[in-house]
């Protein structure tokens, strides 16, 4: 398979921002695939995505854009998984 | 006698002995390893996390077992945690460069990211702070060797008072002995403040030190209503807190016969009590909670959080979804109402506001919008095809701007007349009425729809020119102003002579003392979250139409919200003795 790096940005939509349960989400879907992807949300950045708390370090509330960035063979279905997990919302 | 002050965060009266948690300081027995002994002191971290992560996934069971599955993953997130790789490679770093034992490193790193954490000045994330504590003692419990809990068995009820209680600790509090809970630190928005919300313990957090005044077996009051404890109550406070525990059993109990008697007056009149939803899994809700129907389904989650727009489809499915669960009862659709930050689609370059609660949102960038509204409006009405399904424009500002509306409405309806598509013609059209300027205008807005619907929360707002969320104008808003109340009057009276239906779906239909005034100015429907509707049907069945207009006409005369306010709460004391107390 060939390399790919995939950029996609989301916006946080659950009302208490991004929090513990998708943080740990996050990695345990990140840990299945073999590219490389981290998360950016301002300034801050989570270099690895298989590590909730450094997810969970972004600090980022309802409404934040967060950038996901994957580069490896596998990077699309990644990002595209990813991007799911941040965008949900449990109701209250 | 003592009384402390928190944030309530489980309702409910708890009385009983203390029982004071002693405080776990991290207790490091040695701080160095014996130079070049890393290697094994990293191998006993490495078991250490296997086996806690294990334990909390274990944890994750029992919880989900006895509390739901959306409980028991708060455990699964600490299990995660647990196992974070870069978690595990600073503690191992910490250990092979600085001979730190694993205890001491692990305290170390914890500490370094618990300060990180608190540095995001966020409140959400610092109440994450109780989960970090709560994975480091169950690290640290491995470590040494231990393999369980050190909450004891408790053989006779207690009230238990502790710094702080991890949210592990809390999901194994035993209903039967933990009467109620009160810490010295955590927030609302904590785990462990969830847990205790799911398990029904009345609990009371962030009291700041107060443990070094009460010893164990003092007397203590938990009132997690209020977010108040007391320490060895005098006698009298302690009768009026055993009465609000037995009128809170009776209460419960009826809340729950409620759920299936009509919201009938004592004289006679049918008032329609209908739920407001955000999200289509909440609408088991409104059954449970014995609502007529929905009167507000919000369609702002659709676009939330997306790259693209939703499309006619995922619309049109996530109305059907709704309509599934509630055969034959209404369900009024709000159009969207948010900011042109939402919309991805949606990139005007124009829009750059200074004040945007009054700039381009809501039915205004709809309009500007027609392509995106067009898309939403063919759902709705592809949706009507198969029940009792009505549409509503938000934020409408004035006569023009529903015409608009209402002339898109029925070009998409003759496009899917065209294409043969089903849906009801003869769909109910509402407008909200949360302008202040459409309140005014409602005489004329009553000949061009089926319905209104008052959104106080921002009909509040605007006639008062305050935003509530900001604390230094908050004191302004109140829906027992006299300038709103008047306003409902006038929109419910052009209703009336219009014979158009009129509903309130803001926060003030959740309140008995507000949904008292409201059904003596005439409103014979309200809308309300789920969760507040056996409470307000109640407070229906308790009243006659006659008291209650007479209330109406009382607080129509008066001339600030204090009189309004102070005169409701004595109606409501008489009315419904309980229901203030709780």
């Amino acid at each position: 398979m060939p390399q790919q790096r995939v950029v996609r940005s989301i916006i946080v939509a659950d009302p208490q921002g991004l929090h513990l349960r998708q943080a740990a989400e996050c990695a345990r879907v990140a840990a299945q695939f073999q590219c490389q992807i981290s998360l950016k949300y301002g300034d801050r950045q989570a270099e690895d995505c298989r590590s909730p708390f450094d997810i969970l370090q972004l600090g980022a509330g309802y409404g934040a854009e967060i950038i996901i960035e994957a580069v490896g063979p596998d990077a699309e279905q990644a990002v595209r998984e990813i991007a799911d997990i941040l965008t949900s919302s449990y109701p209250a | 006698m003592e009384i402390k002050r928190g944030v309530a965060v489980s309702p409910g009266v708890a009385i009983g002995p203390a029982w004071i948690l002693d405080r776990e300081e991290v207790n490091v027995r040695q701080r160095f390893i014996a130079t070049g002994t890393y290697p094994q002191e990293i191998e006993r971290l490495d078991r250490a996390i296997e086996a806690a992560a294990r334990e909390a996934r274990e944890v994750q069971r029992v919880v989900a077992d006895r509390l739901g599955e959306q409980y028991g993953a708060i455990f699964g997130a600490h299990a995660a945690l647990i196992e974070d790789p870069r978690l595990r490679q600073e503690i191992a770093s910490e250990i092979r460069y600085h001979s730190y034992t694993a205890e001491q490193a692990l305290d170390r790193v914890i500490r370094r990211r618990l300060r990180a954490l608190a540095s995001l000045n966020d409140r959400i994330i610092a109440d994450r702070q109780s989960d970090l504590r709560d994975i480091e003692k169950r690290l640290l419990r491995q470590l040494a060797g231990q393999r369980h809990e050190q909450l004891q068995k408790l053989t006779e009820p207690v009230v238990l008072l502790a710094h702080d209680l991890t949210p592990s600790e809390t999901a194994q509090l035993d209903r039967q002995h933990i009467l109620g809970f009160a810490t010295e630190v955590g927030g609302r928005t904590s785990h462990t403040a969830i847990v205790a919300n799911a398990l029904g313990i009345p609990a009371v957090v962030g009291l700041g030190m107060f443990l070094t005044d009460v010893s164990g077996g003092d007397l203590v009051i938990v009132d997690g209503n209020r977010g108040v404890v007391i320490l060895d109550p005098d006698e009298e406070t302690l009768q009026h807190y055993r009465r609000i525990q037995q009128a809170q059993v009776g209460h419960e109990r009826e809340l729950d016969e409620l759920r299936n008697l009509p919201a009938v007056t004592r004289d006679g009149v049918r008032i329609y009590l209908l739920g407001n939803i955000e999200f289509p899994e909440e609408a088991a809700q409104i059954l449970e909670r014995g609502a007529d129907g929905v009167g507000l389904y919000r369609t702002e989650f659709l676009y939330l959080g997306r790259k693209e727009d939703p499309t006619e489809q995922e619309h049109f499915e996530a109305y059907l979804k709704v309509l599934r669960q509630l055969p034959g009862k209404p369900i009024v659709i709000r159009t969207l109402d948010v900011g042109a930050d939402k919309f991805s689609s949606v990139t005007d370059p124009e829009i750059q506001e200074r004040n945007p609660f009054l700039g381009v949102r809501s039915l205004r960038l709809c309009l500007r919008n027609k392509n995106l509204f067009r898309v939403q409006l063919r759902a709705i009405l592809r949706a009507s095809a198969y029940g009792d399904i009505r549409i509503m424009f938000p934020m409408v500002s004035t006569i023009s701007e529903l015409r608009e509306a209402k002339l898109l409405l029925y070009d998409v309806m003759e496009e899917l007349s065209e294409e043969k598509v089903p849906f009801n013609h003869r769909i109910p059209v509402g407008t909200m009425i949360e302008v202040p300027s459409a309140a005014l205008m409602a005489e004329g807005l009553a000949k061009e729809v089926d319905f209104f619907s008052i959104g106080t929360n921002d009909l509040i707002q605007y006639v008062l020119a305050a935003d509530r969320t900001n604390e230094n104008v908050a004191y302004l808003y109140s829906a027992s102003d006299p300038a709103v109340l008047r306003l409902i009057d006038h929109v419910v009276r052009a209703a009336e002579r219009a014979g158009i239906s009129v509903n309130v779906c803001g926060e003030m239909s959740a309140e008995p003392m507000y949904a008292f005034v409201l059904i003596g100015l005439g409103l014979r429907q309200l809308s309300a979250a789920p969760h507040a509707i056996p409470e307000v049907k109640r407070l229906v069945r308790s009243i006659t139409i006659e008291e209650a207009r007479r209330a109406a006409e009382t607080v129509l005369q008066m001339e600030t919200a204090q009189d309004i306010t102070t005169y409701l709460r004595d109606q409501i004391r008489r009315i419904l003795p309980e229901a203030l107390a709780i």
